[in-house]
């Protein structure tokens, strides 16, 4: 091996690869009849492009193609998504979340119904909840802003969406509603705070 | 210069055209004719025979999926390639998880035998010693040796999907020639 130059190895490489042009196999000829060392080193090469050919055809060139172009889904349907394209739904998702968030913030439920009990819990913040639904949790924030009483309504959802890779990602989407209605009467609120 | 030439001229461009307006005849055809090369890429990478057939389902159902976003249907091979190169590349971590978890277990197992019913023991010894060799091989040599070997690529369509000069594939070639050599000395007559 220390006996051939490495351009010679290279033109045997491209002889084996058949990239040799004319006047380079006539190189190589000479070479070879000259150099024994490059006979022998092309001959181990060749040995081996043989073996490892064989040995990549047997275990690779069978066709075992398991996918039936009939069986495959429509376009339209979710497909692979490889490398940077995983997770492109991230973004447009989180935005589309964003803006529910904010539509709910901004366009408030209609404004309850019926009388509502008012009661302190234990940092001193007033609660709502409607009279016919006593039993449920408190429903949110009430404060007196002017003549105008904002009840705030916070929640927070959690949604779970599969991903193609078959991971679950989850989406934290805060809701805040926000709703505002006229002081009531005195007697209402006294009726309240009685209660 | 060739690569132009073979723009100018690709028997699959109408192909590209069928698979793109949903021509599943076109896509088994052309799946046909490029799955060798497609897991040679695949094996190129991973060096894991085990994972290639997986792996080779997913680049083809991607394939199938994605075709739109091949924007110029002369470059479909390069587009080809790098599909399945990026699918090769993310499952090159599972392969390397399970590869660790079977070194694992291999030490508590008894030693396979080496009989095979299509040849002769000593055949299927080296022939497994010529893939281990192979698979020895760093994925920077492997890849253009297997897309050489098993797909009979020349060096400017190697280079041309590879994305590198046809002397770098020359010279990983020459590079990959003298590992094998040196890993098969005594094992290979």
């Amino acid at each position: 091996m220390a006996s051939v130059d490495k351009d010679i190895e290279k033109l045997i490489v491209r002889s084996l690869d058949g990239e040799l042009s004319e006047d380079e196999k006539l190189r190589l000829n000479r070479e070879l009849i000259r150099n024994p060392e490059a006979h022998r080193l092309m001959e181990e090469y060749k040995r081996i492009d043989e073996l490892a050919g064989a040995a990549l055809n047997d275990t690779l060139g069978e066709e075992r193609i398991g996918l039936d172009p009939a069986g495959l889904p429509s376009r339209s349907q979710p497909q692979l998504a490889t490398g940077y394209h995983r997770g492109w739904w991230l973004v447009p998702g989180a935005i589309a979340a964003a803006l529910l968030a904010i539509v709910v913030a901004r366009f408030p439920a209609p404004t309850p119904s019926g009388s509502t009990m008012a009661h302190k819990n234990q940092l001193g913040v007033n609660h709502v909840v409607p009279v016919d639904r006593q039993t449920a949790q408190p429903e949110g924030l009430m404060r007196t802003v002017g003549t105008n009483r904002v009840r705030r309504n916070m929640g927070r959802e959690i949604i779970g969406v599969i991903g193609e890779d078959g991971n679950i990602y989850w989406i934290e989407v805060d809701r805040i509603q926000t709703i505002k209605w006229p002081k009531p009467e005195p007697l209402a609120r006294m009726t309240a705070e009685e209660l | 210069m060739a690569m132009a030439q073979r723009k100018a001229f690709d028997a699959e461009d109408p192909v590209i055209g069928a698979i793109r307006a949903g021509d599943r005849y076109a896509f088994g055809e052309f799946m046909g004719r490029h799955s060798g090369w497609v897991r040679g890429v695949i094996y190129g990478v991973l060096g894991d025979r085990d994972s290639v057939d997986d792996v080779a389902q997913q680049v083809w159902t991607a394939v199938w999926g994605r075709i739109g976003e091949l924007r110029d249907a002369k470059s479909w091979r390069y587009w080809l390639y790098r599909l399945a190169r990026n699918a090769a590349v993310d499952a090159g971590r599972d392969v390397t998880r399970r590869r660790r978890r079977m070194q694992i277990l291999a030490a508590d197992l008894p030693p396979a035998s080496s009989e095979t019913s299509d040849g002769g023991p000593a055949d299927h010894e080296r022939h497994r010693d010529v893939l281990d060799a192979v698979q020895a091989l760093p994925a920077l040599y492997r890849e253009p040796f297997v897309l050489r070997h098993l797909s009979g690529w020349s060096y400017r369509e190697i280079a041309d999907v590879m994305g590198m000069p046809v002397d770098s594939v020359e010279t990983r070639l020459v590079r990959s020639r003298r590992l094998l050599r040196d890993y098969l000395r005594d094992k290979v007559p």
